[in-house]
């Protein structure tokens, strides 16, 4: 995306590497892994539950069963890190979504794994963000945004909602998630 | 997984509805894992989404 800040990538170093060095039995591999990867699994996890504090809890449930399971030399291919990361927070998410629709009236019990409170400080930042570009938007921005993003609707559905052209909408919708996503780009560099 | 891709094919937005199929869901969050600049796009909009989805009635009863 042309003119976005470039960002450091989500992993710090080789997975082969980063792997190794926690089976080699180094602390500050494990931390190096929590802060690779922690943000995104936050973020999967809020998409599949859409509940942040229950996500905030499975993160950390995320990470103990990955860090065991690392410590022990249980990913043989050790490249394949991401995906094994990845692999372990869909199990433990849709473990966590059978549990819940099987007893709705059940709290899991997660609240013993404590969150990472700068992480948790960070997501508030960026929903404070996104708070106060949304009282800057034009009402038609937050209406093409409500109607495209919550709704569902097509961009084709939207402009003949609000009689706009297709491109109109495209392009507004379009600055908004860009503008946004810079700043959270700029954030998560500090 | 290729940034164009995501980009181009709004595969962002439908990851955030839930309307990928499992496997490329599974493509999809390994490279969200992997590229800051796709994380920071999905996290955009899925915070876009909950704030906007708490203003749902002051949007529309303005209108």
């Amino acid at each position: 995306m042309p003119g976005e800040p470039i960002v450091a990538p989500a992993t710090i170093q080789p997975e082969g590497t980063l792997a190794q060095r926690i089976l080699a039995g180094d602390p500050s591999a494990e931390e190096d892994l929590v802060n690779a990867y922690s943000r995104g699994v936050f973020v999967i996890a809020v998409a599949r539950i859409r509940d942040r504090d229950a996500a905030r809890d499975l993160v950390q449930e995320v990470f103990i069963a990955v860090l065991k399971a690392l410590r022990k030399g249980q990913l043989r291919e050790s490249d394949k890190l991401t995906a094994f990361v990845q692999g372990t927070a869909r199990n433990l998410i849709n473990n966590y979504l059978r549990a819940r629709a099987n007893c709705a009236e059940c709290e899991l019990d997660l609240e013993a794994y404590g969150s990472d409170p700068v992480e948790e400080l960070e997501s508030l930042e960026r929903q404070r963000l996104v708070r106060r570009e949304l009282e800057t938007l034009s009402f038609t921005d937050q209406q093409i945004l409500l109607l495209s993003l919550v709704d569902g609707h097509s961009l084709t559905e939207v402009a003949q909602k609000l009689n706009l052209s297709h491109d109109a909408v495209r392009a507004r919708k379009s600055r908004v998630v860009r503008k946004i996503t810079k700043k959270f780009a700029r954030m998560s560099q500090k | 997984m290729e940034c164009q891709e995501l980009h181009q094919g709004e595969l962002a937005e439908k990851y955030l509805n839930g309307q990928l199929d499992p496997a490329t869901q599974d493509d999809f969050e390994v490279h969200i894992l992997e590229c800051a600049r796709c994380l920071n796009r999905v996290e955009a909009m899925q915070t876009l989404r909950e704030e906007l989805s708490r203003r749902t009635h002051q949007i529309r009863n303005t209108s």
